[in-house]
């Protein structure tokens, strides 16, 4: 979504939010979408929204990736009551997901999975979790502490006693 | 471009979501740090993982004497788990369910043994139950709080029950429930549910919903259910006639029993009923709520022998059927259908799910069982070991050895033959295996 630099404002009766990103890009979103984000709909429950919601955590090329899934999202509750459009729209949410994660490259990845945790969006968390865990499948110890940083701190000897029980998942 | 760090909550929700039907990618995961070597085998992470989804297939028991497969439990994934212990190599598999397996030590007798194979811990003996000799019986184990609702996350090794269902030679059906607490077995209840001569229990897994459990009878000719609460045997008709037999299931809603079983060759044909309209009459309302060609889903089937089903794994929903291509597991909501055996001629299986927990499986192995002591036991095992030279190698169905075979000591165990077993079992209870490392 291209971003807006629009007050708060009103379109078709829905009042809108501004979301600005740590590098200072600028979202509008109605309250429906925004509100996908538990951090947000608490926001908009005690009414603090009204000079645009700071997100210092969240760069903008991510930012625009969470505003194009919550509004993708957003038509979920609108479409529950028509099964035909309901299901259709499940297909494309499914599509959609997929190629939105799938797509990206592991840094961008892990800001994702920030930004979802610090937005509180579930659905959003959960599909980003899962894209990594799936990608762990058939690593070894060595590339998942690549992929997350992390340092091995089991002395050799440890890590050979480690090694050795695990033989069989070693083989491959 | 190094990665941005993720905090510890959201790389446990990542671990959370790896795979769990590929115990190496969880074991390699256990070498990454000491942390997630921590978190992967902490118990409270477990129960995690097993809110999340059903403990996957690990692989399945079998009872065929068969080169290709010398041991009785055939995996499904790379985890070695370890065969049952030697002693119980001329035994036969009978069920697994919340994480135990039940072997027979000797079949005919009755002679039971509840087995973890995660762990390969022998957790119990059992003494034999009271009941006149069975020509033919099948038996089932289960968590002892499973009536009262256990959601089964954290209920593995703990209390169970075994129930025995079988026939007598005039056909009078009986059935006697085991509970690990008191190591006794109830009174047994018996009744008269034959309809013709051959009234046989199916040496195939029983089946539970709710209170009861459901074991098919051999040739398709009907169900037995066993109702737990009401300690009360009764009859279920078939929905057609069956000769090739069928696997019984739990449907996805609760209370619904599910029938499978091939029909013309390759339509694999799912009925359901709805078990609280069961009032114990016999007369099933069976209603065919699915039919699936397997043509199109198993390749290079030539017909040359008929698609079976020989067994399900309760809670995954997959089936295991065995064709003249091998054994495949067909997954009932995705349809994937994935070959686990080359060849293998079946009669039945016993599939085992449970979670692989690193750090703790390899270390039981090492330890190996915990109880084979006992003098019981010993000299239990070197009667098996004397027998062994006379069993066939390619074994019949379980009905038709059992039938075949009436063992030379057929008379009803003493009290002394029980009580031994029952020390045996005592002992068992006292051993109990650590939770982690």
């Amino acid at each position: 979504m291209a971003a807006a630099a629009a007050e708060a404002t009103t379109d078709g009766g829905g009042k809108m939010i501004i979301l600005i990103s740590a590098d200072g890009k600028r979202f509008e979103v109605t309250e429906a979408v925004a509100s996908q984000s538990q951090l947000i709909s608490n926001m908009i429950e005690d009414d603090c929204t009204e000079n645009g919601v700071r997100l210092p955590n969240v760069d903008g090329d991510i930012l625009t990736m969470v505003v194009d899934y919550c509004n993708m999202h957003a038509g979920d509750a609108a479409a529950a009551g028509d099964t035909m459009k309901a299901s259709s729209t499940e297909e494309e949410l499914k599509k959609f997901d997929a190629e939105l994660v799938q797509a990206l490259e592991n840094p961008v990845l892990f800001k994702l999975i920030l930004a979802a945790n610090f937005l509180n969006i579930k659905s959003l968390l959960d599909m980003t979790c899962q894209r990594v865990a799936d990608m762990m499948s058939g690593k070894t110890p060595e590339q998942m502490r690549e992929t997350f940083s992390i340092e091995n701190d089991f002395t050799p000897e440890e890590e050979a006693a480690i090694r050795q029980e695990n033989a069989w998942a070693f083989d491959d | 471009m190094n990665p941005p760090e993720l905090m510890d909550d959201l790389v446990d929700e990542i671990l959370l979501r790896l795979p769990p039907d590929e115990p190496a990618c969880l074991a390699r995961a256990s070498a990454v740090c000491k942390r997630w070597r921590r978190l992967l085998s902490d118990r409270a992470f477990l129960l995690r993982r097993r809110r999340r989804a059903p403990p996957p297939l690990l692989g399945f028991l079998h009872n065929l004497d068969n080169a290709d497969h010398p041991d009785r439990f055939v995996p499904t994934t790379a985890l070695p788990i370890p065969p049952p212990p030697p002693e119980l190599h001329c035994g036969m598999a009978l069920d697994c369910r919340h994480g135990c397996a039940l072997l027979d030590a000797y079949p005919s007798r009755i002679d039971l043994v509840v087995w973890h194979p995660m762990t390969g811990h022998l957790l119990r003996r059992l003494p034999r139950p009271d009941v006149p000799y069975l020509l033919y019986y099948n038996a089932a184990v289960l968590c002892a709080a499973a009536a009262a609702g256990c959601d089964h996350l954290d209920c593995h090794e703990g209390p169970f029950r075994v129930v025995v269902v079988g026939t007598e030679e005039d056909n009078e059906a009986w059935a006697t429930v085991y509970s690990s607490e008191s190591d006794e077995w109830s009174p047994p209840t018996s009744a008269r549910l034959a309809r013709g001569p051959e009234f046989c229990v199916e040496g195939k897994p029983a089946t539970l919903i709710g209170d009861s459990l459901y074991f098919a009878l051999v040739f398709g000719i009907g169900v037995v259910k066993f109702d737990m609460k009401r300690h009360r045997l009764s009859l279920i008709d078939p929905p057609a006639e069956l000769d090739d037999g069928f696997v019984l299931m739990p449907l996805d809603n609760d209370g619904v029993l599910g029938l499978a079983a091939v029909e013309d060759h390759s339509l694999l044909s799912v009925w359901s009923m709805d078990v609280s309209l069961d009032h114990g009459h016999g007369v099933a309302n069976w209603e065919k709520c699915r039919v699936i060609e397997l043509d199109s889903l198993l390749p290079n089937l030539d017909h040359s022998t008929p698609v079976l089903p020989i067994g399900f794994v309760e809670g995954a929903n997959i089936i295991f059927l065995r064709t003249d291509a091998g054994v495949f597991t067909l997954e009932l909501r995705s349809m994937r259908v994935t070959k686990v055996c080359k060849n293998g001629f079946f009669y039945a299986v016993v599939p085992y799910t449970s979670f692989y927990i690193p750090g703790v499986h390899l270390q039981q192995q090492h330890s190996g069982p915990q109880i084979s002591n006992g003098r019981a036991w010993g000299s239990q095992a070197a009667n098996m070991r004397r027998g062994s030279s006379e069993q066939p190698r390619e074994r019949a169905p379980l009905h038709q050895q059992r039938r075949a075979g009436r063992p030379v000591n057929s008379q009803r165990p003493t009290g002394d033959m029980v009580r031994s077993s029952g020390r045996a079992s005592r002992l068992a209870s006292q051993v109990r295996p650590p939770w982690r490392p």
